[in-house]
């Protein structure tokens, strides 16, 4: 059963002294899938985590293109990679830190015709997502599939994140319903964020998928943690499965998926 | 020289079946512990010189090679005389590298010595015997020499070679003197795992036997 080479226990060296963690969870890291949706604020950092960690088979999913805009905070994409596919800007990153880790792009968007099938294939979801509808639409779909998955949200100084074991925790729907009207939030893009609160949120996603494909501890399930990095508060917020949540409750309203209406955003969208 | 206890007496053993005769042999190593040895026929047949047969050499270093082991020393016996090397010794002594033993048959409890020859310059060095037998009901499953590699690697690789061994199942690990000696157990315990014995080989190792948790 262990077959890692002396290169690799160099290399994971800081993993296996961990008790938690040991040869018997890299190895688990090393035969671990995780699928990314979105190589942007929250994807980069996550990406960047889990290839240098030795998650074997990581699948990361954008259709944009690098924009000078996005470098402030898009760790993987360096000023050379402007106009470049984010995926493959992000694919070159992570298998230049780490090549034992075999990396899927698909530069697409996600919709409701292709995500099920997408994570399907995958252990662990993060949504690295810059919108509302994407972002039900990830959680509709992992727990229509039964695939936990990483809820994170930035916006100025401010995250907040929380783990979804589909049939076991509170999924997304069952504290916010629905997303809100088109236009009624502002994206990143209309209200700025600082740039280190996109490393703050994506590594406690990457943290979270590392805890699951390990089964370490205790994951961030049935709360929802939040910050301000301004005053640089956390508050976690215990949640739970409602008996009425539309999409995992006992009589669901939610049982396909659908396209919902995106924000009419005059400037591209950032996460 | 670290040597396991079972090859110093079969070398005294085979000394004294060559009686009156110089008994003759090689000498191997693994992860530096000369652990198998080889009777080889001295054609002189003489009782104060001796000449290794070089179809018997070449088998047994093709033989180590095999086994993954290097040759570590040569060794022959004194009948008559103490443990030292002769000039006829030091003369064809060709490998500055390999350790000189020499077993004395002068005395009661046969004293065993090793040298290194250079130049013609003979140095005595110490000889630490291993003894594995001293904890006859322990069985050891695994042994990991992490002599030379320093924390915490040394607790990487004692962590896989318990992870490759079943709960209950003994690892020995060798260890360097000082800090590794002292960590790498009390880490090993921390995460459960039993420590049966801890015994200082030398004044640089240590070895000590895990239990698998």
């Amino acid at each position: 059963m262990i077959n890692l080479t002396d290169n690799q226990l160099d290399r994971y060296s800081r993993h296996i002294l961990l008790q938690e963690v040991g040869v018997e969870g890299q190895e688990m890291l090393l035969g671990g899938k995780i699928l990314i949706i979105g190589a942007g604020g929250l994807g980069a950092p996550a990406a960047v985590y889990l290839a240098a960690a030795g998650v074997g088979t990581i699948g990361i999913v954008d259709n944009d293109h690098v924009e000078i805009s996005n470098l402030q905070r898009q760790i993987t994409h360096f000023t050379k990679d402007i106009n470049a596919a984010k995926v493959d800007s992000a694919a070159e990153k992570m298998r230049a830190i780490n090549p034992d880790v075999k990396v899927n792009t698909y530069q697409q968007y996600i919709n409701a015709g292709n995500i099920r099938e997408l994570i399907r294939e995958y252990d662990f979801v993060i949504d690295g997502v810059d919108n509302f509808p994407t972002k039900f639409l990830i959680n509709d779909a992992c727990v229509m599939e039964g695939i936990p998955f990483s809820h994170g949200g930035i916006l100025r100084f401010d995250g907040q994140t929380m783990t979804v074991v589909p049939g076991k925790s509170a999924c997304y729907r069952c504290s916010f319903r629905q997303p809100p009207p088109p236009n009624a939030v502002p994206t990143c893009s209309q209200a700025g964020v600082l740039g280190a609160v996109a490393g703050m949120l994506g590594t406690i996603q990457a943290t979270e998928a590392l805890k699951y494909l390990t089964k370490t501890g205790e994951l961030l399930t049935d709360s929802l943690l939040t910050f301000d990095a301004k005053k640089m508060n956390f508050r976690k917020i215990n949640l739970k499965r409602q008996d009425n949540c539309p999409l995992c409750g006992g009589k669901p309203s939610v049982t396909e998926l659908i396209d919902a209406p995106q924000a009419a955003c005059g400037l591209k969208t950032a996460q | 020289m670290n040597i396991t206890k079972d090859v110093i007496n079969a070398i005294i053993d085979h000394a004294k079946r060559e009686i009156p005769y110089e008994a003759c042999g090689c000498l191997a190593e693994k992860d530096g512990i000369v652990s198998h040895y080889y009777e080889l026929t001295n054609i002189d047949k003489a009782a104060d010189h001796f000449s290794m047969d070089p179809k018997e050499q070449f088998a047994a270093i093709r033989d180590m090679r095999g086994k993954g082991l290097k040759l570590a020393g040569i060794y022959h016996s004194h009948p008559e005389t103490p443990a030292r090397p002769s000039e006829e010794d030091i003369r064809l002594a060709y490998d500055p590298e390999v350790s000189y033993v020499i077993v004395s048959l002068i005395e009661p409890d046969c004293s065993v010595k090793s040298f290194k020859i250079r130049n013609g310059v003979v140095t005595m060095e110490e000889i630490n015997i291993i003894d594995h037998k001293k904890e006859p009901q322990i069985k050891i499953d695994a042994v990991k020499n992490c002599q030379g590699i320093s924390c915490p690697m040394n607790l990487v690789y004692t962590k896989v070679e318990l992870a490759k061994l079943r709960s209950g199942q003994v690892l020995e690990v060798i260890l360097d003197d000082g800090a590794p000696a002292i960590n790498v157990p009390l880490s090993a315990s921390k995460e459960g795992h039993k420590i049966l014995a801890k015994n200082q080989l030398t004044k640089e190792s240590w070895s000590v036997l895990l239990e698998k948790a």
